[in-house]
């Protein structure tokens, strides 16, 4: 053949590149054909030229290549059935470590949905209303010199200037609860008292997203004898009467119409309510519907609502939140009291980022949410480390199968597909056991976390997909050590099973290190969390409070009632003692005060206490300057006040100095200040959480039952009876309200719930994640005890003893545990005196936890680690040595 | 596959095939196309509508032997399977049927 008769040699190289097989050599033959016709008839310019243009001609998807579809379609199904096939029947060869990998996985797994489900519950607080990027919450700040105090409620009246100043408010919505007693709703024969009780008005229903069953939002709360009520407080007082219209009483005093029924508060919302009643009933009541002159819509004194504004779209916080100012400077700073500012809060921050005083609920607490989180990664982190460290272990052990498998023709790609279909394999057992046990285990946790988690297609889809995403990751770096594998050549991996192995294993050993560190800090953890508790729950609060009885009253009693009560039980020789006044738990008031003759301006915060008479005995508080009250004084009684040491120390006296000084202040709903006067100092006792430091307060003697609290100390013999004869007796002198009471101990305590589930939450989660570590650890131990089966062998056989064996086995990992402590040490410490910051009494961190910590971590390592060791120590040699 | 209707170019490919019996290759089929219908025919075409005439089964293929032209490359030999000659079949009886239904006047 001519050689000038053939065309461009890029062209058909080209050509070949694109086109498929079993065309190419056709259309190559036609294509030539033509070439040398052209070649002929035009020369070969114009015949190269036709060529080029032909062949580009070709270029199109029905000529390209399709080996790979062809080849799919060939045996795709059959080469993954085999790959399931070999998966199935090597977790059979190696039970312990399918074993342990799966529950492994999935305890990790597991715990890591429960704990993401808690996570995105705290973080869903308040996004069902809609509109919630547009609404705040407008609260205050007051810059006093002892203090800065943050409150969540604002006077009434500043709705009205919202409203009518400021063109990026578009509603305003306000909530109102009154905690100075837990008020009687009756309908017929049914009486309860309701703390979920709160007041509102029309506007909450256009500005949030709560939903109502029956009933016109735009009218609800119109009428001020009206009445909104939830689904379930509807059951409880109508069954299944049609509620709509029906009357019930109010304080046993006011009618009220029901003319709405909400569905239940979600969980998730920060403000949680069972009624809703008009603002306007609360303000005619105390107008003794227009016999008095106090308007609570005019008291620009009192902080008592929550105010939530609805804002335009793109109203910018900090310049509405800087205009809100002029509102302080005209309304709220007055002769008598400055250094108020008005802030605005976004309404989804309320429940993580809030902590001011008087919040409608306890909120959440970024913190724990924060580590609740850490620890979720952290557990995923050790359960996925391994997986990894005995998925590349065990590929490390089948050298001998990838060689044969290369050598009978298998391509990269196949081996590959092998491994992934073992890997996905496992993953994929254990997320299913995972989500089992995650739904199982649910109700437990809702309990001890005190939520109600349901799994809904949302959260749960959101759980899968990071689920999903982390065990990708996982299973991609499982394959690692694969593809390493895979890159010997087949005669290697046929002759030589331990060669490449041994750097790999610095991958796997800071995996482990990695784990042990994590394991450690959640015991250090758990100890300091632990002592920090039972520190505060056992530390000296400077009063009794055992055996004390706190009466809930509906109402404040009248001197009269009080007395006819008092004097009826003082018959009971198992009631000690009883008084008036509210000074332990959890309510706190403050107000601001100034010290008259001083000559100076300046306000002070402090919180006021009521008390009643011999109430100093009664808890045990000391006098440490000046006398108690003087029953026979009036004067004692009327302006007559006690201080405690930290008020001393905030007004910056000194205690000798400071009986016989003079404060004013102005009371709630008074238009005059009044005058008080020191005549004791008594010593700091912690009536408040031991969060904070003792608050700076004021005692006054009262009368009647300010706080809607009696306060009864009884012996502690026949509890029971002594409760049931007090209730006797109220039901005679007090027979139109329920009785109710608590402990004084059980209120304290309460105040530390949330850290004690944090406690137990750590707890349990710490021991799952050193659980988890440990099956890894055993699983890397027993792997490398195989692959020195042998040396093993030749050492006892030269004489070596089980103690030197077993040491020499062990020594590898107990140094890694060590290492992690190290570790794990400093990151502990930084991390958990930060979280002890938040208290203002607290333990110090010793050596002694990190001590115990390291020691426990190095026994369960050594234990975990031991029994394999001990196993190839012992075992005899000759039938180690018998293998090959 | 997509059905098993037949386009235009692909009937006349068809038809070539038929045509050039024991001897229907690509260029074959090319030329004898240009000299049936006067158009100019793309090898590529050509190619393409075989491909998918195989796909749709009215076509099989056998490889021809080596020859000194072409540069020595095969040739691939295309027939009509009975499916093709059935579908040639039916694609002329509906076309004969319609011209029958053509009212006669429409002629004249």
């Amino acid at each position: 053949m001519n050689r000038a008769k053939l065309p461009p040699k890029w062209m058909m190289r080209f050509f070949r590149w694109f086109c498929r097989q079993d065309l190419a050599d056709a259309v190559e033959g036609d294509l030539l054909e033509l070439y040398e016709r052209k070649v002929l008839s035009g020369g070969r310019l114009t015949a190269n030229w036709h060529f080029i243009v032909y062949t580009l001609s070709f270029f199109q998807p029905f000529a390209f290549k399709r080996q790979r579809e062809q080849y799919a379609q060939l045996n795709g199904f059959h080469m993954f059935y085999n790959n399931l096939k070999i998966g199935l029947r090597i977790i059979k060869k190696y039970k312990a470590y399918a074993f342990i990998n799966i529950l492994g996985l999935a305890a990790g797994l597991s715990a890591f949905l429960l704990m993401a489900l808690f996570v995105m519950d705290e973080l869903s607080y308040d996004r069902f209303h809609d509109k919630n990027d547009r609404i705040v919450r407008v609260t205050y700040e007051l810059k006093t010199p002892n203090a800065t105090r943050q409150g969540a409620k604002i006077p009434f009246p500043i709705k009205q200037v919202l409203a009518d100043n400021y063109p990026e408010v578009e509603q305003v919505a306000r909530f109102y609860y009154w905690d100075g007693d837990t008020p009687l709703l009756s309908y017929g024969e049914q009486k309860y008292t309701e703390p979920g009780m709160y007041f509102g008005e029309n506007s909450i229903f256009s500005v949030f997203d709560f939903e109502m069953l029956m009933g016109n939002p735009e009218t609800a709360l119109s009428d001020p004898r009206s009445i909104v009520l939830t689904e379930s407080m509807a059951t409880k007082y109508f069954g299944t009467e049609d509620p709509i219209g029906k009357t019930m009483r109010y304080k046993n005093e006011d009618d009220l119409v029901v003319t709405a029924i909400l569905k239940d508060i979600p969980e998730n919302s920060h403000i949680v309510f069972d009624f809703l009643l008009p603002i306007e009933l609360q303000r005619q009541r105390w107008m003794g519907w227009g016999k008095s002159t106090y308007d609570l819509e005019k008291d620009w004194n009192w902080a008592a609502a929550w105010v939530y504004t609805l804002l335009t779209p793109g109203t910018e916080l900090s310049s509405f939140e800087d205009k809100l100012q002029a509102i302080a400077r005209e309304h709220l700073n007055t002769e008598d009291q400055s250094g108020f500012s008005l802030e605005v809060q976004p309404l989804a921050d309320i429940h993580l980022k809030s902590d001011k005083s008087a919040e409608a609920r306890a909120n959440g607490n970024m913190t724990q949410v924060l580590s609740f989180a850490a620890i979720a990664v952290l557990i995923l982190f050790i359960a996925c480390v391994n997986f990894i460290n005995l998925t590349s272990v065990q590929t490390n052990q089948r050298f001998k199968e990838v060689g044969l498998r290369k050598v009978m023709g298998a391509r990269r790609k196949q081996l590959v597909a092998q491994f992934l279909t073992e890997a996905l394999m496992t993953v994929s057992v254990s997320s299913l056991i995972a989500l089992g046990i995650a739904f199982g285990t649910l109700p437990y946790f809702n309990r001890f976390t005190n939520k109600a988690i349901t799994f809904d297609g949302q959260n749960m889809l959101l759980c899968l997909a990071l689920i999903a995403f982390v065990l990708l990751i996982t299973i991609m770096s499982s394959l690692r050590p694969a593809v390493l594998v895979l890159r010997l050549k087949a005669v290697q991996g046929l002759a030589n099973r331990f060669g490449a192995f041994r750097s790999k294993q610095r991958f796997s050993k800071s995996m482990v290190i990695g784990q042990f560190m994590v394991s450690n800090l959640l015991v250090i953890g758990i100890l300091i969390v632990n002592s920090q508790l039972s520190y505060l729950q056992n530390k000296d609060l400077g009063f009794d409070k055992e055996n004390m009885v706190l009466l809930k009253l509906a109402k404040n009693l009248s001197k009269s009632q009080y007395e006819l009560f008092e004097n009826t039980l003082a018959t009971n020789p198992d009631v000690r003692n009883m008084n008036r006044g509210y000074v332990a738990g959890t309510r706190a008031y403050t107000n601001t005060f100034k010290v008259v003759g001083s000559g100076s301006d300046e306000n002070y915060s402090l919180g006021i206490k009521w008390l009643g008479s011999g109430f100093l005995d009664m808890f045990g508080l000391e006098i440490i300057e000046g006398r108690d009250f003087d029953e026979s004084v009036q004067n004692d009684i009327k302006s007559g006040i006690l201080i405690n040491e930290a008020a001393v120390k905030a007004l910056g006296w000194k205690v000798e100095e400071s009986v016989g000084k003079t404060l004013s202040f102005l009371p709630g709903g008074a238009s005059q200040p009044q005058e008080i006067r020191v005549i004791g100092v008594i010593a700091d006792a912690h009536f408040e959480s031991l969060y904070d430091a003792v608050l700076p307060s004021v005692f006054r003697r009262t009368e009647s039952s300010v706080g809607g609290a009696v306060t009864l100390s009884i012996s502690g013999n026949n509890r029971a009876a002594t409760l049931a004869n007090i209730e006797e007796v109220w039901n005679e002198v007090i027979p139109q309200w329920p009785f109710e009471y608590e402990f004084l101990d059980n209120i304290i305590e309460a105040q530390y719930v949330k850290e004690e589930r944090l406690a137990s939450a750590v707890q349990y989660f710490t021991l799952l994640a050193i659980f988890i570590a440990c099956l890894g650890l055993f699983g890397l131990a027993s792997f490398s005890v195989q692959e020195r089966t042998k040396e093993i062998g030749v050492r006892k056989v030269l004489g070596a003893s089980i103690m030197a064996i077993f040491g020499m086995v062990s020594k590898r990992f107990v140094w890694l545990v060590v290492i992690s402590f190290l570790l794990s040490t400093p990151l502990g410490y930084f991390l958990f005196d930060q979280w002890l910051q938040d208290f203002a009494y607290r333990i110090d961190i010793g050596a002694g936890f990190f001590l115990i910590a390291g020691l426990t971590s190095i026994v369960i390592a050594a234990l975990a680690v031991g029994g394999q060791s001990l196993r190839a120590a012992t075992v005899n040699p000759v039938n180690t040595l018998r293998h090959e | 596959m997509k059905g098993t209707s037949l386009g235009e170019f692909e009937e006349l490919v068809l038809l070539t095939v038929g045509i050039l019996y024991n001897d229907a290759y690509g260029l074959g089929i090319r030329d004898e196309l240009e000299k049936q219908t006067g158009r100019n025919v793309m090898i590529s075409s050509v190619h393409k509508a075989l491909v998918r005439l195989e796909d749709k089964g009215f076509l099989s293929s056998y490889m021809g032997g080596a020859t000194d032209e072409r540069g020595g490359r095969k040739k691939r030999l295309y027939e009509l399977t009975i499916s093709g000659k059935k579908v040639l079949n039916r694609s002329k009886e509906l076309r004969n049927s319609m011209w029958n239904s053509v009212p006669k006047v429409v002629w004249e």
